[in-house]
This record gives C-alpha cells, structure tokens and sequence, in this order.
C-alpha cells in the first residue's frame, strides 16, 4: 500500500472497567504502579459481569445526551457475553437445535438500546485484533461521513470456557506473564470493558471528560500463515506497522504500546518487527503483565492507556519484564516520568494471523486543550 | 479513491443446493466434488471450510498471488462459531472435564474460516469479520465496497458465511425439520484497474448502511439471514439490468444495494 494522508479522527471519553478498576485513570494509575496479573481471573460467580463492565464502560464513553440518536456503536469482542452462550450450549435447545441461539450481534443492539445510541451499530470479532479493527472500522465511518460519532466498546468476560480453552492450548502462564522476558512462560487472562468516543478531528470534544487524542494512522494485515501461531518472520505485522506510518507528517513514534503476550512466538515475531521497522529505538512498553490479555477488549482498554501516557507524558515498565531476551531494544522496565512522548504506536495480532496497528497522537490536542 | 467498484464475480451455496455462480456471464456450474452427497455434521467441522474453500477458489481463479496479496476479506455471520463452541463446550466435560480441545478451542471465533481462507488462498490485505442477524452478507459486501472506494484496498472477497447444525441430526430421533445450515455467499470486489486481464460482472451503482436513529425502539422480528436469497437471485439477473437489494435487521439499519449488471 501506498503512502496516504490519513485525516484525523478524534479519540475522547475513555472509558474503562475490570473486575478491580472502575475507570481508565484508575487502571492506568495502577499499572504505573506495577500490580501483575494474576494468570487466571476468578471464575465469574456473578451473573452480571459482563453488563457491569460494559455499562462501566460505555457510560464513560457517551456523547451528550442531544447527540446520542444518531451516534453509532461498534462492539469489539470475541466471545461477548459468554455466559448466556454457555447457558444456551448447556440446554435442551441447544442439544437439540431448537430455539434461536444468543447470538453475537444480539449483544451489540441490547447495548445501544440501554444507552440511547440510535446509529449504526454492528460487532467486530476479529480475535485479539478486534479492538483496534474497531477503532479503524468506526474512523473509516467518521472519514467517509457515514456518521458523525461513533462508540467503540472493546470486552470480553475471560469465564470458564475461554479459561480451558487457552489451558488446553497450554498458553497460560504457570506463574506471572513476563512479556520479552527470557523466562516468560505464557500468558494471563483477563476480564475488561473498555469505550472511547470517536469524533472528527474539528468536533467539539466535551469538556471535562480526561485526555483527547488523534489518531493519526492506521494498517491491518493478514499473516496467512497459520491459524494460532503468528509468522516467525513478522511479515505481516511489519506490513500493517508501515501502513500505520505512511503519510504522518513528520516527527517519529516516541513509543509503542506492543500486544505483548508473554508467549513463546506472539512476543519473538514483535521483537522482530521492531528491530526491523526502527532505526531509532522508541520506548517499547506493554500492558498485558499487568492487565492480563483481556482479548477483545485489548485493543481498546490500551488505546485508553495510551491516552493517559499521553496527556501525562508517562510510559509505564512492562509489568513483570525482568531479562529482556532482546536487550538491544528499548524496552521500559523503570517507569519513565516526563518523557517527552508525542506520538504512540499501539499494534495488536490474532489468531488467524491478523494484525492490526494504530498511530496515536497528542500534538493537536494542545491547541484545543482538556482538563 | 474511485468512483466505481466493481463485482468481478459471485458465488453461494446453500446446503446441498448447487453452486450459484456469476463471473463475467450468467451460468450455473455444477459441483467439482462430491459435497452434495455429503453430510455436514458439526462433528465434521469443515464442512464450511470445504464449501467456502471450493467457492473461493472460483472467484480467485486467474487471480495471481501477487494480487491477492493486498486484497481484502470481508465476512459476515449471523452463526459465528456456535457449531465450533458446541464441540469445544462437550470437550470440556467429557471425562470429568480433562480433556478439554485445543483443537476444538482454536476454532471458536467468527474469523476462524474467514482466516482459514486467507492461510489457504495467500489473501494477505485487511480483514474484518462482522456478526450481523440479518444481513450478515449485504453488511460485509457494503462494507467492502466503502474500503475499496476509500482506496484503502483495491480488491476484496466479501459475503458471509453460516455453519450449524442440530447436534442430533444424526441420532434416531431426530426431528425431520432440524435442517443444518451451511451457507456460503462469497463476492470479488475490486477497482476498475484491479485485473486487467478480468473482465467485471457487474458496477455497485449504491452500497450504503443507514441508520433511521430512534434509540428507544424495540428490536422487530429479525429473519435468518435475509439477504442470502435475494444475493443469490442476482446471479439471475440478465446482462445490462440494474438490480436493486433493501433489507432491515430489525433493528434500524438497513442495508442497501444496487448493482448494474454489465
């Protein structure tokens, strides 16, 4: 793909909920703090923890109340409420093909109706890259004016049936997630809603609702390779990466929020592409040591983290990196204060090989200005 | 950015029904297999792999690698992967809860088969997997066509696919009317300048998705998959015909499209 201008597409209203946090700020203080995840959340007891955090979430999020007829609302997830699918799997009808099953989409319209948004409305399951496909998906709207606003919800409830799947797969961490670590064993799970609003760049952003930020750019790919294991050569994310950054308008990526699993190959293939995209060496940070992978929600919940490293000029250590097995990078492992970042790159991949990238920025955020 | 996308080709199948294709003229080919014999059982699950694959490869044919590397996929589902959840769910109990799937686990996302078809056919573009209850196809192919006229991609294979069968299909009580569903919509999408060496189908003269807003509204009665009948009779459509698609999802969105059959 060729170099294009990309025009920018607000990001404001970070929203953001887990079983221990109420709110993006509170998330992000926490992690400056070096909380690690444990390798598994509880199995869910509570039958609404999927409506607690997404009302969490998305309530954070909103437009104002004159404007919400005609905001839209994406949902970004893999497995949404799985408790209700489970709940139908465990039943007669499901055994017996009768009755409409919970379906996906059914979570997105009940979601809208609770909250007012009366735009378009549809779900991105696109695996662990769902967050950020959301974020491009609801920009490429804004862009092409099919809509004016959009809510972008990223969640996933990590129950039982995500839990054994990914202990079948021996993808769990035995004792803490270590992303880029030589010891690093596996991941953590967690459970997370995240939103933020997305506006055109000369919107009115509504005051007193945290940081504001742009994005600035953006790529998707597919590996082709496999279907859980990402291609050792990172072909695929160093193709999404350079699309994110054709066309910026000079200046650099000061620093990447990487997916940063904590397994074996996901964490190898990154360290690859950012050896190969990077002459410069920007701080390298990632989320997941200390939030867990929360899937579906991933994307955006470190979009949302994103904008507090920006509007506070912070970036965080990577919960739980001790040994970088790549210590030519620039990993953070002490958290940076004042740090002259202007500019995020924040990529994520998934099963299937699909990868996504975003570039996020500040700079027109100080004309503007936010509380 | 560009003007015009056009629909190089057009291939579905519904069950065991023969394979509805267009590609530059109206015809109706046989299957190249032996899969309307077949019984698509969720224990058999590729059973929409095997379909979607063999639709696929129609549209791609005379495609070269090096084109489909920047190509997009863009899939609807109303199903997702409840077939795949189902088998993995039994796997999770069976023998006191042991032996849960890894390779039934894997296969639990609506982007399973979307990405199988990448790994198989080297489409290495965008991709996005959408669940939709209504217009899962219409949704994928209008969506489709605002990324191509965008100019962020320049070609796309965009439709939905739906897979789920009664687990009990197979067992001496089964209910005659428990018809499994394996359906395949699969569309080409590209640039005028795309495939020099294709000649298009048919020009999308209106692809849009609009919302008539009114939040307070109760969801209607939302049909299966409405689109994928009227998708598949534009296989039908004589040459220089504009044909025109609506369809609602029963919860204000509606999906509108109009194709000029070339």
């Amino acid at each position: 793909m060729t170099a294009q201008q990309y025009p920018t597409v607000r990001l404001s209203c970070f929203g953001a909920a887990t079983p221990e946090h109420s709110s993006a700020e509170s998330i992000f203080s926490a992690w400056l703090s070096g909380e690690a995840a444990p390798p598994v959340p509880p199995r869910v007891s509570a039958d609404n923890l999927w409506d607690t955090l997404t009302t969490q979430a998305i309530t954070a999020a909103l437009p104002p109340p004159e404007d919400r007829d005609q905001c839209g609302l994406i949902l970004a997830t893999t497995k949404a409420d799985m408790q209700s699918v489970e709940a139908w799997l465990n039943s007669s009808s499901a055994k017996h093909g009768a009755a409409t099953p919970p379906l996906l989409s059914d979570n997105v319209h009940a979601l809208a109706r609770r909250f007012g948004l009366g735009g378009p409305q549809r779900v991105i399951s696109t695996a662990c890259s769902s967050g950020l496909t959301a974020i491009i998906e609801a920009a490429m709207m804004i862009e092409s004016h099919e809509v004016k606003q959009m809510v972008v919800c990223g969640a996933d409830v990590a129950g039982g049936f995500i839990q054994d799947g990914f202990h079948a797969l021996k993808a769990i961490t035995r004792t803490q997630c270590r992303p880029f670590d030589r010891q690093r064993d596996g991941l953590a799970l967690g459970s997370a809603a995240a939103a933020c609003l997305l506006t055109s760049s000369d919107h009115l952003q509504p005051r007193g609702r945290g940081p504001s930020i742009f994005l600035e750019g953006w790529g998707m790919s597919c590996d082709a390779t496999h279907l859980t294991a990402p291609d050792r050569e990172a072909s695929g994310l160093i193709r999404a990466i350079h699309q994110a950054l054709a066309g910026l308008d000079g200046g650099g990526i000061d620093a990447v929020i990487l997916h940063g699993t904590g397994t074996a190959y996901n964490d190898a293939m990154e360290a690859l592409a950012m050896r190969q995209v990077f002459e410069h060496r920007p701080y390298l940070t990632a989320a997941k040591g200390f939030l867990g992978h929360t899937l579906g929600a991933s994307g955006v919940i470190e979009t949302a983290l994103a904008a507090w490293m920006l509007h506070r000029r912070v970036v965080p250590a990577i919960t739980g990196l001790e040994d970088p097995q790549w210590p030519e990078l620039n990993f953070v492992r002490t958290s940076l204060a004042a740090a002259p970042v202007k500019r995020i790159l924040k990529t994520a991949s998934g099963f299937g090989g699909l990868n996504a990238a975003i570039v996020l920025g500040i700079s027109k955020c100080e004309s503007v200005g936010h509380d | 950015m560009t003007d015009t996308v056009y629909i190089y080709g057009l291939a579905a199948q519904d069950g065991i029904e023969p394979v509805r294709y267009v590609r530059n003229m109206n015809a109706e080919v046989p299957l190249p297999d032996g899969m309307e014999h077949r019984y698509l059982s969720g224990r058999e699950n590729n059973a929409i792999t095997a379909q979607s694959h063999k639709l696929t490869a129609l549209l791609l044919d005379g495609i070269s690698a090096v084109q489909r590397e920047t190509m997009g996929m863009f899939i609807g589902t109303r199903y997702g992967s409840l077939e795949d959840d189902r088998i993995f769910q039994a796997s999770r109990f069976a023998d006191g809860g042991k032996f849960a799937s890894p390779a039934a686990f894997r296969r639990t996302l609506p982007s399973t088969v979307p990405a199988e078809l990448t790994i198989a056919f080297g489409i290495r573009g965008s991709m996005i997997t959408f669940a939709d209850r209504s217009t899962p196809g219409m949704f994928a192919i209008i969506r489709a066509a605002k990324w191509i006229a965008s100019g962020r991609t320049n070609a796309a294979i965009a439709g939905s696919l739906d897979f789920l069968t009664p687990v009990h299909a197979n067992s001496p009580d089964s209910e005659p009317d428990s018809e499994p569903v394996c359906r395949t919509l699969l569309c080409l999408l590209a640039t005028p300048d795309a495939f020099s060496e294709l000649r298009p189908w048919a020009a999308i003269t209106l692809a849009e998705i609009s919302s008539t807003g009114g939040s307070s509204r109760q969801a209607l009665a939302q049909s299966d998959a409405a689109d994928f009948p009227a998708m598949v009779e534009l296989t039908a459509t004589p040459k220089l015909s504009t044909r025109r698609i609506d369809q609602d999802d029963g919860n204000g969105n509606t999906c509108r499209l109009e194709i000029q059959v070339l």
